[in-house]
């Protein structure tokens, strides 16, 4: 019997999507830095209005200050807070190292917060720690039987991202597959989920929903 | 009086002045990045803050731990003994030793728990005593028993991890007692009250001052972290429910939340953290809960006065270890003296804890003397009074290298399974007030790490 409550199972789950959040946003903020200055002076702007959020900017400075430390609910520093709160309340699973790195990066996003004047190869370094948090999850071998929650909040949240921001299905299948590995491991009864409809909303209905109408609700 | 300025702590600042300062800051940020935090409660706001450290330890002898760690084993046992009367036949109260009514009006004495068997008849698994080291005499005094949830132990513990990582050559060069084996110690004292199932550490939270120590006793003793909505009674027994709705049996809980908020049926209704009907299942004999319910009346304030006796009753035997002067207001001729002698005693009410209603009676202006004066001659068993002790300083060290002196405590662990060990390390709290003697963590007091040397012959 895997020994873990409804209660850590979920903030295990969101550690894993607010990990991944803060990486895939990361990515595309760097990315859409350079569109900035190269391409578009509005691509910043496109960006956030895939997700439903308005932000406007004056320069690309300001679009990399509002991206990272501004946008209510929706900035990198939220993303790493609310990753880093999960880690707090599932401390006791979780490798020593990946909660340090994790309350590090924290840390360090609290402090710049203070002296908001931050350039990309500091987002850079960002990824750099984000990959090695992953990385010791996967190193982590005693702790094993913690991993499928957050691994499964990774790729929900993954799928979700790659729909909503590239509209990319290919990306998305080939994550479906992981996705119902993973949730079969959780739950022999776990129903496998399957991307059939044309319209981006139902998708990302599905995915988002897909935790607590299968793992959880299976309890 | 400084204690470390004694040549016990010659060796350790011998290796101190050839250490780099920098890896003093290493220290510091560790702590940081380990987020090893004891919370705060201010005008209702929750502040996540870091338990301020310092980085020089408390030493104490080997022959200085033997005195203790006899002096702590005795009294558990007696206080142990003491509970399991007065929970059963009460022969204590009978005899005359301690007045009844002075524990029939404590709102820590639970009769509802009457007669209700415990696993191994063991009622005080962890224990932390609070001494200090008193300059006049150079003689540990007992200043509290605490048998209910008394935290900190994993502060030094996570501490001492990190020294030996950063300044190694303290563990080589000198005979420091291991305390690394403390969550082992924990697991063992669960496993013998165990009834069969999981080990389960109970807490009230991430909102809790000591979250972190939860999380890490549990981490480290493989115990699960659990808060009450995660655990569920079903016919008298106690289960952990795991997310896919299965349940787990739990045979042993740690529980770090008091009495009242233990079981919204049986104590008080308002309470979230809470099991409800857990009593029930200790009742039954179905679960080992560590500490026991009840636990209170043995470290109330004014019982903490009759302890010396309970060590002559229940064993026969003279106290190893000094409770610190004290007079009870409950008591007509020490109630006068308490009256008559406000100025130079510390006066405390029985039912505050973490540093809370302490009074010096030297600090009060007229009117204040004359208010407690009405409140201990209207309540009298709310009240005790004790002769202030000078107890020693030790030194702490500042950004630029100089000691500053603070007073400390000491508050030193034990646990009571198969035997009672008394753990070789402990929570020293100093002052982060040069006038103060309040070393309480509640109070924004900082902690230092005990190092027990080992007996060389």
């Amino acid at each position: 019997m895997i020994l873990i409550s409804p209660q850590t199972a979920e903030n295990l789950y969101w550690m894993g999507r607010y990990i991944q959040r803060s990486e895939t946003m990361t990515r595309l903020v760097i990315h859409t830095f350079d569109k900035i200055l190269d391409i578009d002076p509005e691509e910043g702007v496109k960006l956030y209005d895939k997700m439903g959020i308005e932000l406007t900017y004056s320069n690309p400075q300001e679009f990399l200050q509002k991206s990272i430390f501004d946008l209510e609910y929706a900035s990198l520093i939220c993303a790493i807070d609310n990753a880093r709160e999960n880690a707090i309340l599932t401390r006791s699973h979780l490798p020593n190292r990946m909660f340090s790195r994790i309350n590090a990066l924290y840390l360090k996003y609290q402090n710049a917060k203070l002296n908001p004047l931050v350039s990309i190869f500091w987002l850079e370094s960002t990824l750099q720690e984000l990959d090695a948090i992953w990385g010791n999850l996967e190193l982590s071998l005693v702790e094993a039987k913690e991993i499928p929650f957050i691994e499964f909040g990774r790729i929900a949240e993954r799928m979700d991202l790659n729909i909503r921001i590239y509209n990319s299905m290919e990306a998305a299948l080939y994550d479906l597959e992981k996705l119902n590995l993973l949730g079969h491991k959780l739950t022999p009864h776990y129903k496998k989920l399957s991307l059939t409809s044309t319209s981006v909303e139902k998708m990302l209905t599905k995915i988002n929903g897909l935790y607590y109408g299968t793992i959880v609700t299976a309890s | 009086m400084v204690e470390s300025q004694s040549p016990l702590y010659d060796g350790f600042k011998e290796i101190l002045k050839n250490i780099d300062p920098q890896r003093v800051k290493d220290v510091l940020s560790y702590m940081r990045t380990e987020a090893i935090n004891f919370n705060l409660f201010k005008n209702g706001t929750f502040i996540e803050r870091k338990f301020p450290f310092d980085v020089i330890p408390r030493i104490v002898s080997a022959d200085e731990f033997a005195y203790l760690d006899k002096g702590i084993q005795q009294r558990i046992y007696a206080l142990n003994l003491f509970l399991e009367d007065i929970y059963s036949s009460q022969k204590i109260l009978k005899d005359g030793i301690i007045p009844s009514e002075f524990v029939f009006s404590s709102k820590a004495f639970l009769p509802a728990f009457m007669n209700t068997p415990v696993s191994k008849n063991i009622r005080v698994h962890i224990s932390g005593i609070d001494l200090v080291k008193n300059s006049v005499g150079d003689s540990w005094v007992v200043l509290e028993d605490n048998l209910r949830v008394p935290s900190g132990v994993s502060y030094p513990l996570s501490l001492r991890m990190l020294t030996r990582k950063v300044f190694p050559e303290f563990f080589e060069k000198l005979p420091i007692a291991s305390v690394l084996d403390y969550p082992e110690l924990l697991l063992k004292t669960m496993n013998h009250v165990n009834t069969g199932g999981i080990n389960v550490v109970l807490t009230p939270g991430r909102y809790n001052s000591a979250f972190y120590e939860h999380s890490y006793l549990a981490k480290q003793s493989g115990a699960i972290l659990a808060t009450g909505e995660d655990l569920v009674v079903e016919k008298d027994h106690l289960y952990l429910k795991t997310y896919n709705g299965k349940r787990a049996k739990v045979g042993a809980v740690y529980r770090r939340l008091d009495d009242d908020a233990l079981d919204p049926i049986e104590f008080h209704p308002d309470s979230l953290i809470g099991v409800p009907n857990i009593s029930q299942v200790y009742r039954a004999g179905n679960v080992g809960l560590m500490n026991s319910i009840g636990n209170g009346i043995a470290d109330d304030k004014g019982i903490y006065y009759f302890v010396p006796d309970m060590i002559r009753y229940y064993m026969n035997e003279e106290p190893i270890l000094q409770n610190a002067p004290t007079y009870l207001a409950f008591f007509e001729k020490d109630r006068q003296h308490i009256l008559q002698n406000m100025r130079t005693l510390v006066i405390k009410d029985v039912a505050e804890a973490g540093g809370y209603g302490v009074v010096f009676g030297c600090n009060l202006t007229k009117s204040e003397r004359q208010n407690l004066k009405d409140a201990i001659i209207a309540e009298p068993r709310r009240f005790i009074a004790q002769e202030v002790i000078e107890f020693y300083d030790i030194e702490c060290l500042a950004e630029n290298g100089d000691f500053f002196p603070r007073k400390a405590d000491l508050r030193m662990y034990s646990l009571f399974g198969e035997d009672i060990t008394v753990w070789p390390g402990g929570l020293t709290r100093f002052t982060m007030d040069p006038d103060s003697y309040i070393v309480n963590s509640s109070q924004g007091g900082g902690f230092k790490d005990t190092w027990v040397l080992k007996d060389k012959r």
